[in-house]
């Protein structure tokens, strides 16, 4: 079968009406859930998991797949409105997002989201079509060594999370390595700073993190100076002004499709690092770096066209080696198992009608994301003309029942409050969070691959550079670290010549 | 005479307890059963959960809820349970973590897995698989020790875990050949398994890598249970291949906080045996590759005293501890 007939297998089966009835429905559900603040993609799929149990295979995993990326593009659109990050991708979504939301520029920002994540989907959804199993064969050739040599790269060029102070966003990270550190250690299975809690054995919840440190913080920010905030809404710009600044952000929509596809196919982690490594990438290469922060559109469209690649190819492990490359993948193979359905290398053999189909619905899936949300965009917007004091409570009442979901537990929504606090102390000090998140993110990851690797080699260190994917790597890393120092250098000695 | 009063008045009182006690438990249940799952949703022990749960629902007039309660090993979950009301709404699923290998691991759990659980039926009974990468110069259990014991210093194998069954089963099947590969641990069978596939790491021993063989990537070397695994009639068993007193199961389990009354815990007994013996159930825990077990209430609490001693042996044999 050449590609253009299982392309046709594949739209044959996700065109029928049952099974595009259930795309729809799974985008929507999706959608509707993904936006309450906290519940992120990984719970909502969890949630309705059952939903699918009685479906046909087909039509069940295609509306847990739209299920997938509704929650993911709903997550997205309150990052954006009123900054509530549920989940690492998101919070990269909201640093640029939520700034434009303050400015009135919402609609903007909501629409460039839509309009970036279509295409990258498009193109991430082509990539699988092609050149899935040979991707999934060179993702295995990431082992501990690599990942940990990725992960230091990640750390590095995430230096430029920062807007403000470096020092602070150092700072920042630090304390956030030290957040990662609680918990069971994986390598010795020692506890760090559980205090012999139970809750603490598996490290702090990150949704409690992320969502107090962004979303409570900025409530409580908010009550602080009721006055700005939202008040220039009359001044929204819709619809119109998205499609416009479509063409300026359009590099960096490819950009991010392109580092998202790439990380996304990496079952250690790697999709993780995606939209901060797409953001890094925009910040370095816009002619204005310091604008970032306050609300470039570039800085929004990379990270979310980087995170619904890395999401659509983080399919790829899953579907040719049976191999699931994060929670929600997990989630998807308890799905085909109850199926009857074994996930690797011959589904694509034995089930080409799945295969098939969940890409071609895929694509459709994006398609129908855009329809339904383009429209919604002016009614999103609508939302932040609700009087604030409405609109607070609300959202901190929904944000710690999305924290209680996420693993039924009281004691994340106490570490939300504790984090609350903390978020806006560090508003107060002028300190940015998302570095702090990543320095949380990447600091546990960072480590397990690193003693992993030095288990392997029994402790030796050259093993980093003996292997080529992780020599160049931190080659790389180390450019980044050296260039800047190198033009500072040379633009001291042109001084000096002028001097002369 | 007031004296008297108050005595007939307690009598009475008993007396009236005991008889709504029985009524009670006559039509136990009269409201939604919760059924906790202590991992999180998707794994093996979900899927056993929600397999079971609605076709429980159904035998006992009222829903059974299945709540996801994630956390340290599952430990988390099977505290709460523990010290919940022993009215007979509240139960989990215990597996051979939670009510065997963890006490012995943590130092800081505060319920022991004997007396404070009524153990209500063994579900499964799930032999784990002996798994090499396919570049790995040994294609039975022999041939590895012997690779074993000729390269002592670069062997390694993984784990889903410190304290994990899969680290543990290992670390016995290292204690009777008296091989030592290292330990490489991982957070999850999924991590670990992708590094064997990948060839980072040569083999480990783990319930879920049945398709991996099947397809080939992957080739197992034993199972690790009593008898041959249906869906790979090939392999053999530990003993067959020749570890003599090898054996190593993990089990799920029905488990209800101690003190329900034993009609309550009979009821939920005979229904779950009746499940586990429908067909539709067997072909699908058949295609997750999960042995069946059931029995009475009686078996599964001396089958959970025996896990008990030997994991506490093996953990002890192999210094695992998470404190």
């Amino acid at each position: 079968m050449d590609l253009l007939q299982q392309l046709a297998l594949g739209f044959e089966t996700a065109l029928t009406p049952l099974n595009l009835f259930y795309c729809f429905a799974g985008v929507l559900i999706g959608t509707l859930i993904g936006v309450l603040p906290g519940l992120g993609p990984a719970p909502t799929v969890a949630m309705l998991l059952p939903l699918s149990f009685g479906l046909p295979p087909v039509s069940g995993f295609i509306m847990l797949s739209g299920i997938f990326y509704g929650a993911q593009y709903g997550g997205s659109t309150t990052a954006i409105l009123i900054n509530t990050p549920g989940e690492s991708s998101a919070v990269v979504t909201a640093l640029e997002g939520y700034q434009m939301a303050r400015q009135g520029r919402a609609g903007e920002a909501l629409a460039m989201a839509a309009v970036g994540s279509f295409i990258a989907g498009t193109v991430a959804t082509f990539i699988i079509a092609l050149l899935a199993p040979p991707l999934a064969k060179a993702a295995l050739l990431f082992g501990p060594a690599e990942y940990f040599s990725l992960m230091v790269l990640g750390l590095i060029a995430a230096i430029a999370l920062a807007s403000g102070s470096v020092l602070k966003a150092i700072a920042m990270a630090i304390i956030g390595l030290l957040l990662g550190l609680v918990g069971t250690d994986v390598t010795s299975g020692v506890q760090r700073y559980t205090f012999g809690v139970l809750d603490l054995y598996d490290g702090v919840a990150i949704v409690a993190l992320a969502m107090g440190l962004f979303a409570v913080a900025e409530v409580l920010r908010n009550l602080d100076a009721p006055e700005e905030g939202h008040a220039t809404v009359a001044q929204i710009t819709g619809l119109a002004a998205g499609l416009k600044s479509l063409r300026r952000a359009m590099g960096s929509i490819l950009r991010g499709t392109a580092i998202g596809s790439l990380l996304g196919i990496l079952p250690g982690g790697g999709a993780t690092l995606s939209s901060f490594a797409s953001y890094a990438m925009e910040k370095r290469l816009s002619k204005e770096p310091s604008r970032f922060g306050s609300g470039v559109v570039e800085g929004l469209a990379g990270p979310e066209s980087a995170n619904n690649a890395g999401a659509q190819t983080s399919f790829i492990p899953m579907l040719t080696l049976g191999l699931p490359s994060n929670p929600v993948m997990a989630l998807m193979i308890g799905a085909l198992m109850i199926h009857g359905i074994q996930p690797g290398p011959n589904v694509i053999s034995e089930q080409p009608a799945l295969f098939w189909g969940l890409i071609a619905s895929m694509w459709i899936g994006n398609l129908m994301l855009v329809v339904l949300n383009l429209p919604l965009v002016g009614l999103w917007v609508r939302l932040l003309a609700f009087p604030y004091h409405l609109l607070f409570p609300a959202i901190i009442v929904i944000t710690c029942i999305g924290v209680f979901s996420f693993s039924n537990s009281m004691f994340d929504v106490w570490m939300l409050i504790i984090f609350s606090v903390g978020g806006y102390v560090l508003v107060r000090l002028r300190c940015e969070p998302a570095p702090l998140l990543l320095g949380f993110i990447l600091g546990p990851m960072m480590e397990e691959h690193l003693r992993r690797a030095l288990l392997l080699s029994r402790g030796n260190p050259a093993v980093f550079l003996e292997r080529p994917i992780s020599a160049v790597m931190l080659l790389i890393a180390a450019i980044l670290i050296i260039s800047p120092a190198l033009s500072v250098i040379r633009r001291r000695r042109e001084e000096i010549f002028v001097e002369d | 005479m007031k004296k008297f009063a108050a005595l007939t008045a307690a009598v009475m009182g008993v007396a009236a307890l005991s008889v709504s006690n029985v009524s009670a438990q006559e039509y136990w249940p009269t409201k939604p059963v919760t059924l906790i799952v202590p991992f999180a949703p998707g794994g093996n022990t979900d899927l056993i959960a929600r397999t079971i749960a609605p076709k429980l629902g159904e035998k006992l007039g009222q829903s059974v809820i299945v709540e996801n309660r994630p956390g340290a090993g599952g430990t988390i979950a099977t505290t709460e349970v523990a010290s919940a009301a022993a009215d007979g709404y509240t139960m989990q699923i215990g597996d051979i973590s939670t009510h065997a290998i963890s006490p012995y691991v943590y130092e800081n759990l505060t319920y022991d897995p004997i007396d404070d659980f009524e153990p209500v039926i063994q579900v499964t009974s799930v032999s784990l698989l002996l798994v090499a990468n396919p570049q790995v110069k040994a294609n039975n259990v022999q041939e590895l020790i012997d690779l074993a014991k000729s390269d002592p210093e670069t062997l390694s194998y993984a784990s889903s875990g410190n304290g994990s069954p899969q680290h543990l089963a290992f670390e016995y099947l290292k204690s009777l050949t008296g091989i030592g590969p290292l330990h490489i641990p991982y957070n999850g069978s999924a991590p670990a398994l992708t590094d064997v596939i990948a060839g980072h790491v040569p083999m480990m021993i783990d319930g879920t890598a049945v398709p991996h063989v099947k397809n080939g990537a992957l080739k197992a070397l034993a199972v690790t249970g009593t008898a041959r695994s249906q869906a790979l009639p090939d392999v053999p068993t530990m003993q067959e291949a020749g570890v003599n007193d090898f054996t190593f199961t993990s089990w799920h389990g029905i488990m209800y906080p101690a003190g329900v009354p034993a009609e309550i815990v009979e009821k939920v007994n005979t229904a779950v045996g009746e499940i586990l013996d429908e067909q539709e159930v067997k072909d699908r825990f058949a295609e997750l590759n999960i042995g069946l077990a059931g029995g009475s209430p009686e078996q599964f609490a001396e089958f959970v005293a025996a896990e008990n001693k030997k994991m506490k042996s093996l953990v002890d044999a192999a210094g695992v501890t998470k404190d």
